[in-house]
């Protein structure tokens, strides 16, 4: 990888030369790799190494925007984006490139995790499928290390950089017509237990095997984690994005100051967060700041970019994506607070319900209201009496979001890191009161 | 690429690899989108590199780089190699690939219009001329207008000595007007949701959607939509239009049918299928009015190519006929396990990501009906059209849609408009209750640029030719 101060002069000769009023260089250079396993077998395993420039510019308020994977085409990629903007009409939401403000540090880079060879990443595969055999099961999933830096200059004087490391380990186990699955994010290679993962899968797989029919309907739910991740995903997809609200695409749109979710429910992000994977800036290098969303039911606050920031009249929050991006800023870093329980407690609290894994494949049915369609996967269980019953075949729900996080009744202490938007996002298990499956399949 | 991609291929065969391929793939795509009278974007995007795929010892390794020097090449060869060792310790059955003959050969695809070419204010003045037509409709609160155009340049080597050039062009664009009223929101879609539709052609295509002459009436079904009463639930026999139908075709057809998903391959993210390599020749799938190809040769198809990323020839291939499935789509890899050879569907979505099966163009065949005339034989029903929303489960049975209008049909007639249209079913139980297909001159090629699998994720280009259909007892409007 080139240096800190390389990018930096590559990148300041850029907007130099550059005959635009406003010049910005998004950097980004970085090693992917990819252990990818399916029937106790590595059967796909990639490494990676790419780079890109991606260079905005402005006459007055006319903007263009290119792009190269190569830094020798860097110049050229400056000339397209000229090219569009001089033929290009005026765009009335560009208000101009950020100021420079000051970029709190944050540690996110793992010698360890950035030097991990192919032979480390599947001696830990080979851990998981172990376990797989341990209990007769078929493991399936991924391991990823990658290594990235990323840096943003523009012709305001704005200039940042930083390094960052991440791991992500999936787990699917499946056995007869049962699955489980884990999921385990962060930037610290020696963090992950990958056995652990595995047999949490595992142990999963084994008790929902036998899964039995039952009718669609209206339960209460325990949801454990990955549940919680996806329904705040969809939340947080058509909800919190500042460009949706201004043009009141949102649920929060002249929500704010009122109730939206019930009491227990506060969602958040925070981009320095360690207990995430932290990035100090935006796409526009705009330093991150921590933004309530929702705070104990009430709609409290909303993410924006430059541009979106200033039609709202408000400063940006720095959640912008790469060259201010027409889909608008979004929320990476997004945390759901948790509560004092646990699930062992929900499930000994709920007279009828299910206990559910994790959703798949959900999608937005009304997205003012945030209905929410998808089906259960990896483990479905009838709770009777406060004890779990046995395992049941996959449900799909069609649900409102928020009608199903003001039913929340409780949420564990312990919080998981999940899949998020583009991301992490550390969610705490949610029993919710009322919940509706629409409809069932065949497994 | 010629060059670098036969060095590739040496360093491979030095290297002792059992095979070995090399793809030098440049792309570049520009997207141009309008918003309410204004340029909301105008981006370019070019990105070139090379990856190089071997197997060693019955196992996959795979590397890649943007760099197309000569060191960079042995470092990646020699990663390959090094990743496809490690692959080799936990393995439990050795890879194989099935025979292919090495072409040597080249493919462009049909392009009249270079699109590239025609100068961005040509197609900024196209777009805003259409997006003043949809706000000239009061009730259009926002007005979109999409544009986008692909070229990928590849060169494909491997060591049993296939050497394919391809350039392919694809084209697309389309309109949305949006209508927000008292917390409601609606949106119309020309001619297809989520940016338009798009072929495998030049600006040319784009010219003939004739997106200004579309507009009035799009921004017009808008207005109707946000004033429109909820879509009654219950058993209704249903129209689908080829937009919605041919997403019907990709989730409910086009995923169940690639072999990697029904051996369990992709079981770790996307999932897996109810069907089993024994179904061949015995699943009915649908109805006998049901017969569906996977055809990469179809002219225009977003999934049209000359040659896999395997250096398998395009190939037009059965999977349903007259109702009763009759083959995968497959690979190389995992063509064996059905006794075939490959189908030829392994693509990959850039030089930096390992092909894997994808759709080409999986195209439900024209039926007999005039649109019409099947309006006029269904004596109470619903007409949707255009997708708003999907979800399947991970085995492709339970499917819900939801569209972004109806009509409905009384005594042969379409009437009165309503909103959030949704249906779901159980995928043959669904195909078999399709009871018409119209003909070939409502048939067209949809595109889809958004088919996302794999890890790391991968987004393909697919097509679907699929011309509107009717189904009898679907459930419609599972939120009552």
């Amino acid at each position: 990888m080139i240096t800190k101060e390389r990018i930096f002069e590559l990148a300041g000769g850029l907007i130099k030369s550059s005959p635009a009023d406003d010049t910005e260089v998004y950097f980004q250079e970085g090693d992917y790799h990819l252990t990818r396993f399916a029937n106790n077998t590595i059967h796909q395993n990639v490494s990676l190494t790419n780079a890109e420039v991606l260079i905005r510019v402005a006459f007055g308020k006319k903007t263009g925007v290119a792009s190269s994977n190569r830094l020798e085409d860097a110049r050229r990629a400056l000339d397209e984006a000229c090219g569009i903007a001089r033929v290009s009409e005026d765009s009335p939401t560009y208000v101009g490139l950020p100021l420079p403000q000051p970029v709190q540090e944050v540690n996110a880079f793992d010698e360890a995790t950035a030097a991990c060879d192919a032979m480390s990443r599947a001696e830990r595969v080979r851990g998981v499928v172990e376990e797989a055999k341990r209990v007769g099961a078929l493991a399936a999933g991924a391991l990823t290390t990658s290594h990235a830096q990323t840096a943003v200059v523009n012709s305001k004087g704005l200039a940042v950089h930083h390094r960052g490391t991440e791991v992500r380990l999936n787990v699917v186990m499946m056995k007869g017509g049962g699955s489980g699955t884990t999921v385990r994010l962060g930037w610290k290679l020696s963090d992950l237990d990958e056995r652990s993962a595995a047999r949490h899968a595992a142990g999963r797989a084994v008790k929902t095997d036998r899964p039995r029919d039952i009718e669609p309907g209206e339960y209460a739910v325990v949801l454990e984690p990955q549940a919680v991740g996806v329904l705040t995903t969809y939340l947080a997809y058509v909800g919190f994005n500042g460009k949706a609200y201004h043009e009141k695409r949102s649920f929060m749109s002249g929500k704010l100051g009122f109730r939206v979710t019930g009491p227990l429910i506060t969602i958040i992000d925070d981009g320095l967060d360690p207990a995430g994977i932290p990035t100090p800036f935006d796409g526009e290098g705009v330093p991150k700041r921590k933004v309530v969303f929702i705070e104990k039911g009430v709609a409290t606050g909303m993410c924006y970019d430059t541009a979106t920031a200033a039609a709202e009249h408000t400063q940006s929050t720095g959640h912008a994506l790469v060259s201010s991006s027409s889909f608008g800023p979004v929320p990476v870093n997004l945390f759901v607070s948790p509560g004092d329980s646990t699930l062992e407690r929900m499930i000994a609290s709920a007279a009828k319900g299910l206990l559910v894994s994790s959703f798949h494949y959900a999608n937005i049915v009304e997205r003012m209201k945030v209905i929410v369609t998808g089906m259960t996967r990896f483990g479905v269980f009838l709770i009777r009496d406060g004890q779990i019953a046995h395992p049941v075949k996959n449900l799909r729900f069609t649900q409102n979001v928020l009608e199903a996080f003001e039913s929340a009744s409780a949420l564990t202490a312990e919080r998981q890191s999940v899949d998020g938007l583009g991301g992490a996002m550390l969610v705490p298990g949610m029993k919710c009161e009322s919940f509706h499956f629409t409809g069932k399949t065949e497994f | 690429m010629r060059e670098f991609c036969e060095k590739a291929v040496n360093l491979m065969r030095m290297r002792r690899a059992s095979y070995g391929d090399v793809r030098m793939v440049r792309r570049r795509q520009q997207h141009i989108e309008t918003k309410n009278g204004a340029v909301e974007s105008v981006t370019y995007r070019e990105d070139a590199g090379f990856g190089v795929r071997v197997l060693v010892d019955g196992a996959w390794g795979f590397a890649a780089s943007n760099r197309a020097t000569a060191d960079e090449l042995s470092r990646v060869v020699a990663s390959a190699i090094e990743v496809a060792r490690s692959s080799g310790t936990v393995l439990d059955r050795r890879i194989e690939l099935t025979p292919v003959r090495p072409a040597v050969d080249s493919y462009t695809s049909d392009c009249a219009k270079d699109p590239f070419e025609v100068p961005l204010g040509d197609k900024l003045n196209m777009l805003l001329r259409a997006d003043k037509t949809l706000r000239a409709e009061k009730a259009v609160t926002i007005a979109q207008c999409f544009l986008s155009a692909f070229e990928t340049e590849k060169t494909f080597a491997s060591t049993e000595g296939a050497l394919v050039v391809q350039k392919i062009t694809e084209t697309g664009g389309g309109l949305a007007a949006t209508a927000i009223k008292d917390g409601e929101l609606q949106v119309r879609s020309y001619p297809n949701s989520f940016r338009g539709n798009f072929a495998t052609l030049g600006y040319e295509y784009v010219e003939a959607m004739d997106l200004p002459g579309s507009a009035a009436r799009v921004a017009e079904e808008a207005a109707r939509l946000i004033v429109a009463p909820q879509c009654p639930s219950g058993r209704r026999t249903i129209l689908l239009d080829g937009g919605q139908l041919a997403l019907q075709v990709h989730e409910s057809i086009g995923h169940p049918i690639e072999l990697d998903r029904v051996l369990g391959l992709e079981a770790g993210f996307a999932g897996t299928s109810f069907l089993k390599p024994g179904d061949i020749g015995k699943l009915r799938y649908g109805s006998d009015r049901v017969n569906v190809v996977a055809d990469a040769t179809e002219r225009g198809g977003l999934g049209t190519f000359g040659y896999d990323d395997e250096g398998v020839p395009a190939q037009r291939t059965d999977i349903i006929r007259d109702g009763v499935f009759r083959g995968f789509l497959t690979s190389r890899e995992t063509a064996g396990a059905v006794g075939q050879r490959s189908s030829g569907a392994m693509r990959a979505s850039g030089w930096d990501a390992i092909p894997l099966i994808r759709m080409t163009n999986i195209n439900l065949l024209p039926g007999e009906r005039d649109f019409d005339e099947l309006v006029a034989d269904t004596a109470d029903g619903l007409y949707l059209a255009t997708n708003r929303s999907w979800s399947i489960d991970d085995k492709r049975l339970n499917f819900q849609f939801g569209c972004e209008i109806a009509w409905e049909i009384k005594n042969g007639k379409l009437g009165r408009v309503y909103k959030n249209p949704t249906y779901t079913g159980i995928t043959c139980e669904f195909w078999g209750s399709c009871d018409a297909v119209t003909g070939q001159k409502h048939w067209t090629m949809w595109g889809t640029p958004n088919c996302g699998k794999g890890e790391p994720s991968q987004t393909a280009h697919v097509g679907h030719g699929t011309a509107p259909a009717r189904f009898r007892n679907v459930e419609v409007g599972v939120m009552k």
